[in-house]
């Protein structure tokens, strides 16, 4: 690593730094009771990030000896060089303490000891809990695990070093009857749930426990109603409001995107500057942290790839919208302090701004409370289809089951519900949210950014809250 | 890149330590050079080269898969013992016939790879964007975009005698341009980064955004509209993902389930899936290192065929259509190089035809709601205008639809005459008879 940071310097670099990844991956799936697919990848490789003449210049190769560092460094510098020519103002990075240290990963139970005959038993026994009637056509299981080890090096002598293990998995079941398709999952949709603990959070997941609901669901939503069209009071559940929070609050407030870095791809932001410590985002009882503190959270870490200390930042408090996911530019463009954001998917990327644990703080509402507040309602749970402009303020958004609520009681499964909204409007119609008790930091692996794209696996604390007068059924087109 | 004669030395290093009745080796080497512009300034600037080594062996009905980029003799050996661990460990797959025997390749005669010097150049990538940050700059607009090479390399090898090699490159060229509140864009694509229309690219995405400026409210609702190519590569690549993979038609979830041989689309519609034309992007062998087929999915509006790979070809009892993706692939053989067919008409005469339609440039954030009606929600972006009386009357701001696909291409009033390659299809502009708009976008 010394080679890397002492001839980017000889070269000009006025920074530059040096990420070096092994990544060993099992990805396992299992469909209808059969083994679909059961792959073990290893990838390891390094990328080097400089600063000459004021611009960027990145390179990466996985060919790890001495001549492949240096050849990559100069790559890096005469990207950077080119860069250069097309730039009005040279980058600035916001100072951090060059941290030294060394980060064990969180894993009780190292998913990568446990024998492939276990997890598959385990998969198999659930996909086959649901096979409750000839409906259920598709039986999905699967399970995906991360081993990694990373060390980060800079010219400002930052050195570190972090072990990390993500441990995930769920089920589905797809239920067809003539042009009828319905699909239930657990305990969340894309793969289900999501962690940095290790295999005993598998076991946790209480996978065959739910599998039989999950399938008699699938089975009923084929015959239940259509979710009625209009305006109702809603109950978003945890695992669904994951996806409201990510991108409605989560993309809008990342700081490349509000700088235009993203304008041509992933899009803006509404969340422009003017309105940082004063915007109304959402109602006084909607406080939103960036946390990627909390131990065993997909979206944690101790330092971010540019080796910032990872913090609990308010981005939304008592409604107001309070503070960006930042990087060491972006940061210094606006005279902020870096909160430790910048995450690149594997050692071949380039960091970008990212989401960490952004988490909907618990309120103090049972949830028998929330649905008791409502005359005439929805409670939405799990996601199926998401949609939202390149603002982050028109949005559309289906969920795969949901249940009407009538004079406060929970009442008949609606199938198909969705509801669409405007960001703002939408938060600032919340006016209840769950106790801790129902709040959990659900993983979510597959947030897309960037070019080249850049899968990042995020997470989202929450519990079910209640918004008040949403447009729902704007998916039945019927 | 490896070359063709190092894949071997891989291959036969890996089959030295292979102890299983069949075995396949699957090398993607990948080099790939992007830079980003915003604000007519570049701010990312990356390149990246990595090789993957991967290995499938087979016992039986029993399988392993394995990969690693770690090339070196023990990494290949570890490769290898992964592998085998996992197919010990694995249980049968009843649907698993073999690994394909070998089938001859026919390579295309013609070249799909740039080795100009300019392919690699960062400095040439910067003085492209410089030109058309310029460009902006003098018309008070701002310039966002990227320009992206890539080299592609792949090679199957395997027991039964499969042995095949080739090596393709692309070049993108996307610019989108922005004034307050407007935006404009399009995009060039090619094997060939001389080939790339920059000129027009930049242009084109400089005019739409300038007729885009002060975009006013339209009511949401049914409206004709005519999409330009790159709308409809949108809608293509959501129809593609919902419901043209063999999987999901065999399982019945697609909107094609069961419906081989009836009138999907207008009759005016004619898709394939071909591999080896040359105005596309060359792959003229899967991922299992059977040959291409030229697919007929739709002709004359009619479902007619789909894509397969040894494993569904063998289930099915159809041919294999040498569709497959690297194992294990969960979501099924998928068309990748979908080519439609011409209309007569140009973009300019579907306009002058036209008394009232959406004219769209092209979609953004769509996503699936209901795969099996084909049904789907997304919005317009960069240049969203109302077509009246024969012109393009006003830029109007945009709008989300929630509407059936299927739907949309069951009533085509025209296709354009000039395909245009969209990331990897060919397709043309389409006027549409009705499209449902259910919002609109807030501008703020």
């Amino acid at each position: 690593m010394e080679v890397a940071l002492e001839r980017a310097n000889e070269l000009g670099a006025t920074y530059s730094d040096l990420r070096f990844e092994e990544n060993e991956y099992e990805n396992i799936s299992i469909k209808n009771e059969k083994v679909e697919g059961i792959k073990r990848n290893r990838s390891s490789g390094f990328g080097v990030r400089v600063i000459v003449d004021g611009s960027w210049g990145f390179s990466s190769s996985n060919e790890i000896s001495k001549e492949s560092i240096l050849r990559v460094v100069e790559e890096a510098y005469k990207i950077a060089k080119a860069s250069a020519k097309v730039k009005e103002h040279s980058v600035e990075l916001a100072k951090v303490e060059p941290y030294k240290d060394k980060v064990m990963h969180n894993a009780k139970i190292d998913p990568f000891t446990i024998p492939l005959s276990e997890k598959l038993e385990l998969l198999k026994e659930a996909t086959n809990l649901m096979n409750v009637s000839p409906e259920i056509k598709v039986r999905m299981g699967s399970m995906r695990f991360l081993k990694q080890r990373k060390i980060f090096a800079s010219s400002e002598e930052a050195f570190i070093e972090q072990e990390r293990i993500e441990s995930g998995a769920g089920i589905s079941a797809t239920a067809v009857d003539g042009n009828e398709v319905q699909v239930r999952s657990y305990p969340n949709s894309f793969g289900g749930d999501f962690s940095t603990f290790g295999y005993e959070f598998i076991r946790e997941l209480k996978l065959i426990e739910n599998a039989k609901r999950v399938g008699e669901e699938a089975k009923a939503l084929l015959k239940a109603k259509e979710c009625p069209k209009g305006f109702k009071d809603i109950i978003i559940d945890g695992n669904h409001l994951a996806l409201q929070i990510h991108e409605s609050i989560g993309h809008p407030s990342e700081l490349d995107r509000v700088f235009g870095f993203e304008a041509a791809y992933a899009g803006t932001s509404f969340l422009t500057p003017d309105k940082l410590n004063n915007f109304k985002v959402g109602a006084n009882l909607v406080n939103i942290t960036s946390d990627a503190t909390i131990i065993g959270a997909l979206g944690g870490f101790k330092y971010d790839d540019e080796g910032v200390l990872a913090k609990r930042v308010y981005l939304v408090k008592n409604g107001i919208f309070m503070g960006y996911l930042n990087s060491r530019e972006t940061a210094a463009m606006l005279g902020l302090e870096p909160m430790g954001a910048m995450r690149a998917e594997d050692w071949q990327k380039i960091p970008l701004v990212r989401m960490t644990s952004i988490n909907l703080e618990p309120g103090d509402y049972e949830l028998s409370d929330l649905i008791g507040g409502i005359d005439d309602g929805i409670l939405l749970s799990t996601t199926k289809s998401w949609s939202i402009d390149d603002k982050r303020l028109n949005f559309q958004f289906a969920t795969e089951i949901g249940w009407e609520i009538k004079g406060g009681k929970l009442g008949e499964m609606v199938k198909n519900p969705s509801y669409m909204g405007i960001t703002p409007e939408f938060w600032n119609s919340c006016d209840g949210i769950c106790s801790r008790k129902f709040w959990h930091v659900w993983g979510v692996p597959n947030c897309g950014k960037g070019e080249p794209s850049q899968i990042m696996r995020v997470s989202h604390g929450a519990s079910p809250a209640r918004f008040r007068r949403v447009k729902v059924g704007v998916a039945n087109v019927g | 890149m490896l070359g063709k004669e190092r894949c071997l030395d891989i291959y036969n290093v890996v089959k030295s330590f292979v102890k299983a009745p069949q075995f396949e080796v699957l090398i993607i080497g990948q080099d790939e050079s992007l830079t980003r512009y915003a604000n007519s300034v570049i701010h990312q600037n990356v390149r990246t080269a990595d090789v993957t080594v991967q290995l499938r062996v087979v016992s039986g009905k029993k399988i392993g898969i394995s990969s690693t980029n770690d090339l070196s003799r023990d990494g290949l050996a570890d490769l290898v013992k992964t592998a085998m661990e996992i197919m010990a460990l694995s249980e049968e797959d009843p649907d698993f016939l073999s690994l394909p025997e070998p089938q001859k390749i026919e390579y295309p005669s013609f070249n799909y790879f740039d080795s100009s010097l300019q392919f690699d150049s960062e400095d040439y990538r910067a003085d492209i964007i410089s030109k058309i940050c310029s460009k902006s700059k003098n018309r008070s607009l701002k310039a966002f975009g990227r320009f992206s090479t890539s080299k592609m390399e792949l090679f199957v090898g395997n027991s039964l005698g499969v042995e095949a090699y080739t090596k393709s490159t692309e070049a993108n060229l996307n610019v989108q341009i922005m004034g307050e509140g407007f935006s404009g864009f399009a995009q060039s694509t090619s094997k060939f980064i001389s080939e790339l229309e920059v000129e027009r690219a930049m242009n084109d995405a400089i005019e739409i955004c300038l007729m885009s400026k002060s975009p006013t409210e339209l009511e949401p609702g049914e409206y004709p509209v005519i999409l330009k190519p790159e709308a409809t590569e949108d809608v293509m690549e959501m129809l593609n993902y919902m419901g043209f993979s063999c999987n999901a038609i065999s399982e019945g979830r697609s909107f094609l389930s069961g419906k081989l041989g009836e009138k999907i689309f207008s009759e005016n519609i004619s898709i394939i899936d071909d591999g080896v034309d040359r105005r596309g992007f060359v792959i003229p062998f899967d991922f299992e290192g059977i040959p291409k087929q030229r697919v007929e999915i739709i002709k004359n509006g009619i479902f007619k065929d789909f894509v397969t790979d040894s494993k569904w070809a063998h289930k099915l009892g159809r041919r294999n259509t040498g569709h497959a993706l690297p194992a294990p692939n969960t979501f099924g053989p998928i068309p990748i190089n979908i080519i439609f067919s011409e209309g007569i008409k140009t973009l300019e005469e579907m306009i002058s035809e036209t008394d009232e339609a959406i004219l769209i440039t092209h979609f953004w954030y769509s996503n699936p709601i209901n795969p099996k009606i084909g049904l789907a929600t997304g919005l317009t972006r960069d240049g969203t205008f109302l077509v009246r009386n024969g012109k393009i009357e006003k830029p109007v701001k945009n709008l989300r639809y929630t509407d059936s696909l299927v739907s949309l291409f069951s009533d085509v009033l025209a296709i354009g005459r000039e395909l245009r390659l969209c990331e990897r299809s060919l397709v043309p502009a389409i006027k549409c008879k009705s499209f449902k708009f259910t919002s609109i976008a807030p501008s703020q």
